[in-house]
């Protein structure tokens, strides 16, 4: 009898004693975290900035972490849709405003996900966002996406210069005589006094010429036909060539470079640009657009956080990737502040932090009151629109390079989109 | 009887042995080459895109790239770009072998490695150098063109000029290899049939072009296969250096379908591109092969 009650103990202390190694062994081995690729193709300032964002939430998530690259722009959009394709897409990707239409197959509808309503889960409201671009990414009634930001063009002028050539520094230049008085007096003071391409690639001119065509009051596509060959068009171009013509800068120079280096005026560039000009030798401001024709326009667009279709093995991972895209966005104050785009999270945009930060002075408050006083116009939300954008933007590049008349531009442009248009 | 059939035996054995030594290279080029090759094929039959669904279109892709205007630019802005990149590759590259081969040249080493270091250089470092020189704020040659009164604009931003100054440096870029290629071919000529010429009384130009180059045949054949196939497919230059610009002055068929595929992400039109810049290099190689002669001589 003895022997059985030692025997019953000795097995109740070795399971107890294995119950509670096991316990704390549990409780000390920390639990995997679930990790999630997020890929942007941010490649400016505003990389770094999404990096410290993605740090910020590693540091404070245990439980998910997100694995960050970034920096492919051009290709950005085929390579997502390949990834979905071949079942290896990010679980968080970047979509742009214009390309929402034609890549909407290739993402996961937030609303009606196979893992259920991410947006009735984590809380996410229409009303906590700008609903104009929130609605960008609602198709047939699907939320494809969560605007993170607005990002707009502006002229960024060099106060320095302005003050040798005679100009006032506070008060730039907003209207076409201002401006083109600006430009002599620069000129005349031996600066370059403005590019309208900050990079020179042809798709900046093209741009600057859909501003100038907006302010003139023009669309570039009505019914299923180009709507741009007209005396609108015409002087909206031309306006560009005089550019050239008035020896307010030379083709195929780098408006960024020669900015950077102190020999240029003025130069228009996106809200992106803020943070490369954190080195810069001298004093800048930013000073919005200014109304050259009619109408005061800017061109912008906005980035969308989307999470693209996932394998069935994947699924698990949707929503942790919803709970990162939620973290960004309520902290998109630091996306304002270190990225220098307009945040869209309505919370995000009446940050404290955000409008006592050095980039809200310099340039962001000038960006933000654009983006909704009515200036910011965006590129139409065609589904052909990266083809469209291709036919047009050889034409308008060799037009200001002289090349070809603004005329014949226009005709050849008009006969490239319409051969888009009806495929 | 019996002598024949050993031979046949032989011969079989050979030609399996053939087989297995050729196996590791084909199964790997079927897989990785000729596969994809027929699946892009198959792709440029189609509308592609599997997310909403593929569509058969036969030749309607190609018919509608038969209509473009751009495609037709790309297709004659890559055959220009080949006049110049192959005779300029070939001809720098042959003529450096040959004045290291008969000693002309002082410092032979120095020489020879400064012609074949930019072959060592990628494609990145050697377009972003060349842009860069090209610059028109901060390029020295832009300047030094600038003083000397031949440009007053940038080459590189310039429709006539753009594709020479990127034919120049593929030139530049890939005659190294060549000058290799050469003088490898040159080292390795019997010294007899040039002291039998020289007693034959021959000069340097006849002996160049009665014994110097029918032994070259074989290694002029290589080095223009290899220089056509790149020279059409040439891609990272062009997108480097002028995006294809100014316009689409200098916009290859390579740049071409990576714009349709990638930019407006159209990939059954970017594969019915891919396969004509194939069918084109192939139909190359072809007139390559019987201009050399060699297909006799390879039997």
């Amino acid at each position: 009898m003895n022997r059985r009650i030692h025997l019953f103990l000795a097995v109740m202390i070795s399971i107890s004693l294995l119950a509670t190694t096991w316990a704390r062994g549990a409780k000390e081995t920390p639990k995997e975290p679930v990790k999630i690729w997020f890929n942007t193709l941010f490649h400016g300032g505003d990389a770094k900035a999404m990096e410290m964002i993605v740090q910020e939430f590693n540091k404070k998530n245990q439980d998910v972490q997100i694995d960050l690259t970034q920096g492919s722009w051009t290709q950005y959009a085929a390579q997502l849709n390949n990834a979905v394709m071949a079942g290896e897409a990010p679980q968080i990707g970047i979509i742009l405003n214009f390309l929402m239409p034609s890549m909407h197959p290739a993402l996961t509808p937030l609303n009606d996900s196979p893992v259920g309503d991410l947006l009735k889960e984590f809380g996410i409201k229409r009303e906590d966002y700008v609903e104009y671009v929130w609605d960008i990414a609602t198709i047939g009634g699907k939320q494809y996406g969560i605007p993170l930001d607005n990002t707009l063009l502006g002229i960024y002028y060099n106060k320095d210069a302005f003050r040798k050539a005679g100009l006032n520094p506070d008060k730039p230049p907003m209207t076409m005589d201002e401006f083109v008085a600006s430009c002599e007096a620069l000129k005349k003071a031996g600066f370059i006094p403005f590019h309208p391409a900050a990079f020179g690639q042809s798709r900046w001119y093209r741009r600057a010429w859909y501003i100038f065509y907006w302010q003139k009051g023009g669309e570039l596509i009505e019914g299923n036909r180009a709507a741009f060959n007209n005396q609108k068009g015409l002087e909206a171009l031309e306006a560009l060539v005089a550019i050239r013509e008035r020896g307010w800068n030379t083709p195929g120079t780098n408006g960024a470079a020669q900015f950077e280096t102190g020999n240029l005026g003025m130069m228009m560039n996106g809200t992106w640009h803020y943070l490369s000009l954190a080195n810069v030798k001298f004093d800048w401001g930013m000073m919005g657009i200014p109304k050259w024709f009619d109408k005061q326009y800017t061109w912008g667009s906005n980035h969308f956080l989307v999470i693209p279709k996932q394998t069935k093995k994947q699924e698990p991972l949707i929503k942790p990737a919803m709970k990162a895209i939620k973290f960004i966005t309520e902290n998109s104050h630091l996306w304002g502040i270190y990225g220098g785009h307009v945040p869209l999270r309505k919370s995000a945009m009446q940050s404290q932090e955000l409008q006592q930060s050095e980039t809200w002075k310099k340039a962001l408050k000038t960006f933000t009151d654009m983006a909704f006083s009515g200036v910011y116009k965006s590129k139409p939300l065609h589904p052909k629109i990266g083809e469209i954008n291709a036919a047009i933007e050889p034409h308008i590049e060799r037009a200001y390079n002289g090349t070809i008349s603004p005329k014949e531009a226009l005709a050849l442009a008009e006969r490239d989109v319409n051969a888009v248009l009806s495929k | 009887m019996r002598s024949s059939v050993s031979k046949k035996k032989k011969l079989i054995r050979a030609g399996v042995e053939g087989v297995l030594f050729v196996l590791p290279y084909g199964t790997l080029w079927l897989l990785f080459l000729f596969l994809p090759l027929l699946f892009g094929l198959f792709i440029s039959f189609h509308k592609w895109n599997p997310l909403v669904g593929n569509v058969f279109i036969g030749l309607d892709g190609y018919g509608e790239l038969l209509r473009t205007p751009r495609f037709w630019n790309s297709f004659w802005v890559t055959w220009r770009f080949v006049l110049m990149v192959i005779p300029g590759i070939i001809l720098v590259g042959l003529m450096a072998a040959l004045a290291l081969h008969s000693k002309l040249v002082w410092g032979t080493h120095l020489f020879e490695s400064l012609i074949f270091f930019p072959y060592l250089l990628n494609v990145s470092i050697v377009s972003i150098l060349w842009g860069l020189l090209h610059d028109p704020d901060v390029g020295i040659l832009f300047q030094l063109l600038k003083r000397m009164g031949i440009a007053t604009t940038p080459l590189l931003n310039h429709e006539f000029w753009a594709l020479p100054m990127v034919a120049f440096t593929t030139i530049w870029w890939l005659a190294g290899y060549r000058m290799v290629v050469f003088r490898t071919a040159l080292a390795s000529f019997p010294a007899e049939l040039y002291e039998a010429a020289r007693l034959d009384g021959a000069g340097p130009i006849r002996t160049f072009f009665s014994v110097t180059l029918p032994l070259l045949k074989p290694t002029l054949l290589f080095a223009f296969v290899l220089t056509t196939v790149s020279g059409m497919r040439t891609f990272g230059q062009v997108i480097l250096m002028t995006a294809g610009g100014p316009g689409t002055s200098s916009e290859v068929l390579a740049l071409y379908m990576y714009r349709v595929g990638f930019e407006f992400l159209d990939f059954g039109r970017a594969a019915a591109v891919g396969f004509i810049l194939f069918v084109m290099i192939f139909l190359l190689v072809l007139v390559l092969l019987r201009f050399f002669r060699l297909g006799s001589e390879m039997r």
